[in-house]
């Protein structure tokens, strides 16, 4: 069995909550990376098919290329589709290529419409593997590569690990992210997130109720409202000893949500409050009975919800830095 | 290389058919009743370290023989053939409701060993039927009497794991429609009429599970491994809850920490407390081991 990446292939955790804290910080469309690429540039306006390159690194096409809107998606990845769905993919373009004595490599770009989206996409898995630096941000390791660049989502997967597919992926992720003209930014309400404490590889972005469930079960009934107008963040924090970005001194979640409007923000508070955590005090803090603390407050158009902390959550101050971090 | 003989004697085979009685059944499982009248249940673990090829392909006759031994040892029964003459009559259409995902399907191996002892017991070839995502057009399932659960355990993008409680999403006119909350109510497909109560026995297969999963397709090889393993029971809830203790173990052993599926397999549990389809608490499940035991993890 071929052995795992080595983690020191892998970037440092400091070297991660860096390139993080840079998102934070500036929420500007990253630089454009590894954009050269075989073939011309195109605009891709003509959608995701139009970025599949003809091949590299004695690399062809195989068989035909497939097509897919968010209806049909559950033809190639089954009950995959669902994650996808949850991020408003428009359309797939699904391409194998293949290449005598070597592994078949499996190309699937998707068109997420919105770079938030293909943020979403991204992010559903944790990434945590080497950054190729293609694209606005990508994973390379054990046979896959994934990137995100403007509202696209690419995933290239060899369906063998070895040294010659390893290269031909990443010489299709660079020709892919070279067709596509423009980066894109991360949602806007990721650099609302304190950056003390924050697990960069446990970030989760999403808009409705179920998706938000798969990553952190709270109840059936939608308790926060959550639709297609709605983006929220979910975040791992670690425990910072009592640090001034924690939530008291121990791990907790952290989740932020916008809304259109500040009444609805208010709405679903009310709505939380009494479902999730009805025994809240006024500041909207409480201990739910496995005997974690949790709790929830609006902030004008924001919801900001703290999960899972071992001690009783600083909340206000929490809602102090996320609200200095919108003022900017 | 000619396989070796298993690494069980007799006496093996014996102690893990003899050591729980089942006190009966309901609704087409055994569920066992504890000392303090709380559920319990029975599984067994079947490992063989010849069940591979040096392709990570399955010997037929290795996996054919774990198999019977796993089933006998789970009825209590001095034989294989003995055994599925208890699960399926002559009379029986049966179904081996299999999976087809591409990455990772049901080995033809074990489809063959089960089809083999289902003729074995008397049922006719023209009423021995496989399928997956065809179930509910096939002629031969819309009229099955019994079925036999079969697949690999693996992580999955929305409900956690596939095993086998998920297995049966292809007998729903809409398998989408299950998929709400993380899949929290797969346990509602047993309920199905064309499921309800005909579910003789359940093989999860571990010879290559897949413990963890990225990416649009979900699969990378460097995250299956060799187990080499089968665990068969009556009860799905408590193969599923084995199986995924044996899915967690391997992933702290790989990242060396106690990290998260990418969704929460809550449907086992819930498949447990909303539907009462079986038990998934693991201190009411007996796994009964036979083989080889290196790196069984649990």
């Amino acid at each position: 069995m071929r052995s795992p990446m080595s983690r020191s292939q892998a970037p440092s955790r400091a070297a991660r909550a860096a390139a993080l804290a840079c998102i934070l910080i500036l929420c500007a469309p990253s630089a454009a990376r590894g954009s050269a690429g075989a073939g011309p540039t195109r605009p891709a306006a003509a959608g995701p098919a139009a970025l599949l390159p003809a091949g590299a690194l004695g690399y062809s096409p195989v068989g035909e290329d497939r097509l897919y809107s968010s209806e049909t998606l559950f033809d190639l990845i089954d009950g995959g589709a669902e994650v996808y769905r949850a991020f408003n993919v428009r359309r797939v373009a699904s391409r194998r290529y293949g290449r005598r004595g070597a592994p078949d490599i499996l190309v699937d770009v998707f068109d997420m419409g919105s770079s938030r989206d293909a943020f979403g996409a991204y992010h559903h898995d944790m990434r945590d593997g080497r950054d190729p630096g293609i694209g606005d941000e990508s994973e390379i390791g054990g046979g896959a590569l994934a990137f995100r660049k403007g509202r696209f989502f690419v995933s290239i997967v060899a369906l063998d690990d070895t040294g010659p597919a390893r290269e031909a992926m990443l010489a299709l992720g660079r020709a892919i992210a070279g067709r596509i003209p423009r980066p894109g930014a991360a949602p806007e309400v990721l650099r609302l997130l304190p950056a003390e404490g924050l697990d960069p590889a446990r970030v989760s972005y999403f808009h409705d109720w179920t998706y938000l469930n798969t990553r952190c079960a709270l109840a059936e009934d939608n308790l926060l409202l959550l639709d297609g107008e709605t983006e929220g963040i979910l975040a791992r924090y670690r425990g910072t000893g009592g640090g001034s970005g924690g939530a008291g001194t121990g791990s907790f979640t952290l989740m932020v949500v916008r809304y259109p409007s500040a009444a609805r923000a208010r709405r679903a508070l009310a709505g939380f409050l009494s479902g999730y955590l009805p025994a809240a005090d006024a500041d909207g803090v409480g201990r739910r009975a496995d005997g974690t603390w949790a709790a929830a407050r609006a902030a004008g158009e924001l919801v900001v919800v703290v999960l899972d902390a071992a001690d009783r959550p600083g909340i206000g101050r929490l809602v102090e830095q996320i609200l200095r971090a919108r003022g900017r | 290389m000619r396989p070796t003989a298993a690494r069980w004697t007799r006496r093996e085979f014996l102690r893990g058919a003899a050591s729980a009685a089942l006190v009966g059944t309901a609704g087409g499982m055994s569920i066992l009743c504890g000392a303090e009248g709380g559920r319990t249940a029975r599984v067994v673990l079947v490992r063989d370290p010849d069940a591979l090829d040096a392709d990570r392909r399955p010997r037929p006759e290795v996996v054919a023989r774990m198999l019977d031994l796993g089933v006998a040892a789970l009825l209590g029964a001095p034989s294989a053939a003995a055994a599925w003459e208890r699960l399926v009559r002559p009379g029986d259409t049966v179904g081996i409701k299999s999976n087809v995902w591409r990455f990772l399907p049901t080995p033809r191996e074990i489809e063959d060993a089960i089809r083999r002892r289902v003729l074995g017991a008397g049922v006719p070839a023209e009423r021995i039927g496989v399928d997956d995502r065809g179930v509910l057009k096939n002629p031969l399932f819309r009229r099955a009497t019994a079925l036999v659960n079969v697949r690999p355990m693996r992580t999955h993008h929305w409900a956690g794991v596939g095993s086998c409680i998920k297995n049966y999403i292809m007998f729903s006119p809409d398998p989408p429609s299950w998929h709400d909350h993380a899949c929290a109510n797969l346990g509602g497909l047993w309920e199905l009429p064309a499921v309800r109560g005909k579910t003789r026995l359940n093989v999860l297969v571990m010879l290559t599970p897949l413990f963890h999963g990225k990416g649009p397709h979900h699969f990378q090889a460097r995250y299956t491994w060799p187990y080499r393993g089968l665990i068969v029971g009556s009860d799905p809830v408590a193969v599923d809850a084995t199986g995924l203790r044996i899915l967690e173990a391997k992933r702290r052993e790989y990242f060396g920490d106690d990290r998260p599926f990418a969704v929460p397999p809550r449907h086992i549990r819930l498949a447990d407390e909303r539907y009462r389809l079986g038990v998934a608490d693991p201190s009411r499940i007996e796994v009964a081991r036979l083989g080889w035991t290196e790196g069984t993890l649990i």
